[in-house]
């Protein structure tokens, strides 16, 4: 099998998990819209 | 304007001010990155196209020593009693390094299959960071047991010191034992790094955008974890007589407050 695989895969990986980070950091805060206010 | 009874919480200051830019740079870079490491930075003369991994893996390791580092400082803030924000800084710097160390073990595991022939081996540094990954593992499961906030985050700050004691274990482990990983690539005790330029380019792009984006994750994550201050009720109007009696604050109306009203009026 091509290395490419492997470095697509690892690569992908790494994306996937920093999209997921980015979805918690992106959650809001407890009490949603009205938090703040 | 605030109105008599009306509480001002103090958590609209905490909400995270838009910074659009950390973002935007973030992105820039992680994309300067992924060109630099993908398309500019040359093969290996030995490994091929398989050392590209090192790209996301090192960065990924780095990462994760950085946000322990992350949860050190925290810990100590909060024993410190520097406030609560802190021991959620210790949580979300822990996340981050659960996170990123996982990776770094399964980016390492892919390298290793290509290069080594084996996705696993029981070799010093794998070891030693899979004991990183359990033990902070271990913190974030402590963080959950039952107990007055207080408590636990005191309690989490005594293990979040402790446990950075395995990070340099971690990282010197191919320098004290006889290991199959190579070892390390830029910081090394005599400050040479071997590597080609263009390589050096492209690790360290990455390396930045690892970071950014693992300070924006840590300032959302403090954000979203740090319990709301208590409320503070304002003061009077001053329009009010200073003779008047301080009035009590309006009840809450309900529907059916508001029910009796109407049929009474």
């Amino acid at each position: 099998m091509s290395p490419w695989v492997f470095v697509a895969v690892g690569y992908l990986l790494c994306a996937a998990v920093w999209a997921g980070y980015l979805l918690v950091g992106r959650r809001r805060a407890p009490g949603g819209k009205e938090a703040g206010r | 304007m605030a109105m008599p009874g009306q509480i001002r919480s103090s958590n609209a200051s905490r909400r995270p001010r838009r910074r659009p830019g950390l973002g935007l740079v973030t992105g820039v870079v992680a994309l300067a990155a992924a060109v630099l490491a993908l398309a500019v930075a040359p093969p290996d003369a030995l490994q091929g196209q398989s050392q590209r991994l090192m790209y996301v893996h090192v960065p990924s390791a780095w990462t994760a020593y950085c946000a322990f580092a992350v949860v050190l400082a925290a810990s100590v803030a909060v024993l410190l009693r520097r406030g609560p924000r802190w021991d959620a800084l210790a949580r979300a710097g822990a996340e981050l390094g659960v996170g990123m160390t996982a990776l770094a073990i399964v980016e390492g595991s892919i390298w290793g299959h290509e290069v080594w022939g084996v996705w696993w081996t029981w070799d010093p540094r794998l070891v030693t960071t899979a004991v990183l990954l359990l033990l902070y593992l271990g913190y974030l499961t402590a963080r959950g047991l039952p107990g007055a906030p207080e408590r636990v985050a005191r309690r989490s700050a005594w293990l979040g010191i402790a446990l950075f004691a395995q990070v340099p274990v971690v990282h010197f482990s191919v320098l004290w034992w006889r290991t199959l990983h190579q070892p390390p690539t830029l910081l090394r005790p005599d400050l040479e790094a071997p590597i080609a330029p263009m390589m050096l380019a492209a690790l360290l792009t990455s390396l930045a955008a690892f970071m950014l984006a693992g300070a924006w994750f840590l300032r959302r994550r403090v954000v979203q974890l740090a319990p709301a201050e208590q409320p503070a009720p304002v003061a009077a109007p001053a329009e009010a007589p200073e003779d008047t009696p301080a009035k009590a604050p309006a009840p809450v109306r309900t529907a059916s407050d508001l029910v009796l009203t109407r049929t009474s009026a």
